[in-house]
């Protein structure tokens, strides 16, 4: 029983919903990021050739330099004109894990896939085969922006629910040298915060509230909370000691205690400003898929995907709505919903979640297993998810039980 | 250059829209994600227009643009409820597809997007594999399980469909 595909087709009739932009404001963009690009390029022929202090740290990202190595507050005057800062990576185009990543991965041999990604799970509730085992490169394009400043939470506040999963959080990020983004929402509004004028996004639906702001000294920032309001999300970032220039061992962003929202407590801190962006991660990716082959369309499924580690592991930053901490193989690891997931995901209306783990120093797995239909629909119980992550095993490019290359 | 460059927008634009819209549960965000994404192609548009499918090229910029908006978990952890549906409630002849897209709504985002990618951005299935990053089987059991998925949901409007 099947949605027929004509149908599906149908999907492309129905109207629009805003119409598109006129081309005439598409393409005048597309100009300013064409000389901001060449201006870029231009801006690193002049830090090479003069050796400007200032701009060699800000193409410190160039060379792989990490955040932590960086002290860019520490250089920079306290007066309000121009901290050394970094552009503000929201400005360029990257995804959630820091990448440009619009290039299709190139498929590699399984064979130059490391051995300690190479990984299947050997402990499963069914005898279903594995239908994909393939290892995949991914490569990235220069940014658009040049270097930017590292993608880190500074200070993230949580607070957990009922089932000890986290029900709310809010990030606080900065400072940059620029705002957040050019362009920012369709839904964004003038707002006033801190005494100062800022930008304010609210989604009443999903309950999240975005806050942008520049301060006195010259930095910027930027607030997301999801799970708590526009007025409690206003209340923390009023609350919040900010310095763009921090004497060293003091945090840039900070809550006093009496001023944390009831029921949140601080889960990450960044101890300094961000630093360059380390360079796009260009390793290689595993992925395994169990059952679920074309033709088998319900049963048992088990996804699991292996790629080297970037930064940190499983700190409170990484945390969102719905985790939980959990321990695989005696280390911290995460359980919460698959991304973009709800309860009402499963046909059956049974919540979706992933377990991501460190099967090894250095690399990080995701994996969700799940059941199509039967007497239990959905995702297996933690228990059982955790026991199949720490049964995972690294296997030979050529073992029987892969298909065929 | 222009003019070509404006044909394709106006042809690919909207369907891209609605595609992401449905991908991502949010016209507004859709729409600011696929104009910047234009604006992208026109800043290279020689190397862009002499992709396979530059529509392909727009539509993987769009996504990863999308979820740059809000960044991290934080746009993956949309609820699926927040999809919005096109307007024109008031035309008969639509509601079955309206009743689709509120089933596709339910779907995760995964299944989302292959849904979108092929039905509605129009995409073969290399294509959308090759926009995404899976392996091309991956889009075809997603395929097959959003549209099983879709049909019971769906029952028993569908009932009598088969393989």
């Amino acid at each position: 029983m099947v949605i027929p595909e004509e149908d599906l087709f149908g999907l492309a009739d129905l109207p629009a919903g805003p119409p598109a932009r006129p081309v005439d404001g598409v393409i005048a963009r597309g100009g300013r990021l064409r000389r901001r690009r060449h201006a870029v390029r231009a801006l690193g022929v002049t830090a090479v050739v003069g050796g400007v202090a200032a701009a060699g740290t800000l193409m410190a990202g160039g060379d792989g330099d990490r955040a932590d190595d960086v002290q860019v507050g520490a250089t920079s005057s306290t007066t309000a004109a121009a901290p050394a800062l970094l552009p503000n990576p929201m400005s360029c185009l990257v995804d959630g894990d820091g990448r440009t990543s619009f290039v299709p991965p190139t498929a590699i041999a399984r064979a130059e896939v490391p051995e300690a990604m190479r990984l299947i799970p050997t402990q499963l509730p069914e005898d279903a085969p594995i239908t994909v085992a393939q290892g995949a490169r991914y490569d990235f394009p220069p940014s658009d922006c040049g270097p930017v400043a590292e993608m880190v939470d500074t200070l993230v506040l949580a607070a957990s629910g009922p089932d000890g999963g986290v029900s709310a959080t809010v990030r606080v990020s900065g400072p940059y040298s620029t705002p957040s983004g050019d362009l920012g929402l369709s839904y964004d509004v003038p707002s006033q915060l801190r005494g100062r004028p800022a930008t304010m996004a609210v989604n009443g639906v999903t309950v999240f509230v975005v806050f942008t702001w520049g301060e006195p000294d010259g930095g910027y920032w930027e607030l997301r909370a999801e799970g708590i309001d526009e007025a409690g999300a206003r209340a923390v970032a009023e609350a919040l000691q900010l310095d763009s220039s921090p004497d060293p061992g003091q945090p840039p962003a900070q809550i006093p205690p009496e001023a944390l929202p009831a029921g949140f407590q601080v889960v990450a801190q960044a101890a300094t400003v961000p630093g360059p962006a380390p360079e796009p991660d260009v390793g290689p990716t595993w992925t395994v898929q169990v059952g679920e082959s074309a033709a088998v369309q319900t049963g048992f499924m088990c996804h699991l995907e292996v790629r080297e580690a970037q930064g940190a592991g499983f700190d409170g930053a990484a945390m969102g709505i719905g985790d939980r901490v959990v321990t695989v193989g005696g280390r911290d690891a995460l359980w919460g919903p698959v991304m973009g997931s709800s309860p009402a995901t499963h046909p059956e209306g049974v919540p979706m979640n992933d377990l991501t783990w460190e099967p090894a120093p250095g690399y990080v797995a995701r994996m969700d297993c799940e059941y199509w239909d039967g007497p239990a629909p959905g995702t297996l119980p933690l228990e059982q998810m955790v026991a199949i992550a720490e049964s995972v095993a690294t296997v030979a490019p050529d073992d029987p039980r892969l298909p065929p290359e | 250059m222009r003019a070509e460059f404006t044909s394709f927008y106006e042809q690919e634009a909207p369907r891209l829209v609605r595609s992401l819209t449905l991908v991502t549960g949010e016209a507004v965000l859709a729409e600011d994600a696929v104009a910047e994404a234009f604006a992208r192609a026109w800043s290279r548009w020689p190397q862009v227009r002499a992709c396979d499918r530059p529509a392909a090229w727009v539509m993987r910029v769009a996504l990863n643009e999308s979820r740059s908006r809000f960044r991290r978990r934080s746009v993956e952890r949309r609820k699926a409820h927040a999809v919005a549906r096109p307007d024109a409630a008031d035309d008969p002849d639509l509601s079955a597809a309206h009743a689709l897209w509120d089933a596709v709504r339910r779907l995760d985002r995964r299944e989302r997007a292959l849904i979108a990618l092929r039905y509605v951005a129009d995409l073969p299935q290399h294509e959308i594999a090759r926009v995404l990053g899976i392996p091309p089987g991956t889009v075809a059991s997603g395929l097959n399980r959003a549209r099983q998925r879709l049909g019971k949901t769906l029952a028993p409007t569908h009932e009598e469909e088969s393989w």
